[in-house]
C-alpha cells in the first residue's frame, strides 16, 4: 500500500532530520543550552498542520458549494490529521516554553493563544464527526466551523510579526541584519529537509486516511441495504 | 530537569502522538475492511440469514 510506504519514508526523513539536528546544527543566537533544538520537529509541524487546516478549508468549501461527497470526505480526514499536528505544536510547544521562559503558556501571546483555538477546534471537529449521526444538518454545521476556523491560519502565522509579544520571530522571512533571513543556513536546511519529511508523512496518512473514510461510508451503505 | 530531559520529553510526546495516530489508523482500517468483507459475505448469503 503506498500511503503505508509514503508513511514509513517520511517518518525516517523526519527522524533523520531530528538526528541532524543534535549532531549538525549549531547552536541558535538568542537561546540557551540545548532546548531550542527541539524546533526541528515543532516548526515544520505547526506548518503542516497549516497545510491540514488548508485541506480542511477546501473540503469545506467543496462541500458547502457544491455539496460535494469529495469534499466532505477531505474534511474528516484534513480535521484528523490538523488535529494530529496540532497536538505535535501544543505538546512540545510547552515543553520547551518551560525549559526556556519557566512557565509552559503565556496568556498574553497571540501567537499561542490562537494556535490554541485551532487545535481546541481541530479536536471539537474530530469529536463530533465520530458522536453525532451523519446529516446533511450536521455537514453544514461542521464545514461552517472549518470555513471561519481556517481565518485563524494566517492570523497564527503572522502574529509574531504584527504583535512581537513572547513567542520566539525565528520563522522564515523574519528579516535579521541587512534584509536577509535571520535563520542560519544549516539550521534552515535542517528545518526543510523535517518540513519535507512531515509533508511526506501528511500525504501517506493523508491517502491511508481517505481509504479509511471510504471503507467506513461503504459500510454504512451495505448496513442500510441489509436494514 | 536540564535542558536534555526537556527536549527528550518534547520529541517523545511528538513521537507518541505521530505513532498512535498511525497505529488507530491501520488499526481502523484493517477493522473495517473486515467488516466490510463480513456484511458482504451475509449479503451474499441470505438464506444463512433467512434460516
Amino acid at each position: 500500500m503506498r500511503g503505508v510506504w509514503l508513511m514509513l519514508v517520511g517518518l525516517a526523513i523526519c527522524g533523520l532530520a531530528m538526528v541532524l539536528g543534535f549532531v549538525a546544527a549549531p547552536d541558535a543566537k538568542g537561546f540557551e543550552g540545548d532546548s531550542y533544538r527541539i524546533i526541528f520537529w515543532h516548526v515544520p509541524a505547526a506548518w503542516t498542520s497549516f497545510i491540514a487546516f488548508g485541506m480542511l478549508f477546501v473540503g469545506s468549501l467543496a462541500w458547502f458549494w457544491k455539496r460535494s461527497e469529495w469534499g466532505w470526505t477531505l474534511a474528516g480526514v484534513a480535521a484528523e490529521l490538523s488535529l494530529l499536528f496540532g497536538l505535535c505544536v501544543v505538546t512540545s510547544g510547552p515543553i520547551w516554553a518551560t525549559a526556556e521562559w519557566g512557565v509552559p503558556w503565556d496568556w498574553t501571546d497571540t501567537r499561542l493563544n490562537t494556535y490554541g483555538v485551532l487545535s481546541a477546534l481541530a479536536l471539537f471537529l474530530v469529536l463530533s464527526r465520530r458522536s453525532q449521526p451523519d446529516t446533511p444538518e450536521f455537514r453544514d454545521v461542521f464545514s461552517g466551523i472549518g470555513l471561519f476556523g481556517f481565518l485563524l491560519v494566517p492570523i497564527t502565522y503572522m502574529a509574531t510579526r504584527w504583535w512581537q509579544e513572547r513567542h520566539p520571530c525565528v520563522t522564515v522571512g523574519c528579516e535579521g541584519g541587512g534584509g536577509e533571513s535571520g535563520v542560519d543556513s544549516v539550521i534552515l536546511q535542517i528545518w526543510l529537509l523535517s518540513f519535507l519529511g512531515m509533508l511526506i508523512l501528511l500525504i501517506g496518512q493523508t491517502m491511508v486516511s481517505w481509504e479509511v473514510q471510504k471503507c467506513e461510508q461503504r459500510l454504512a451503505e451495505l448496513q442500510r441495504r441489509m436494514d | 530537569m536540564s535542558d536534555v530531559a526537556y527536549l527528550a520529553a518534547a520529541y517523545a510526546a511528538m513521537i507518541g502522538l505521530i505513532g498512535w495516530f498511525t497505529w488507530q489508523l491501520l488499526d481502523r482500517l484493517k477493522d473495517v475492511q473486515a467488516r466490510i468483507e463480513a456484511v458482504e459475505g451475509s449479503l451474499s448469503n441470505p438464506t444463512d440469514s433467512d434460516e
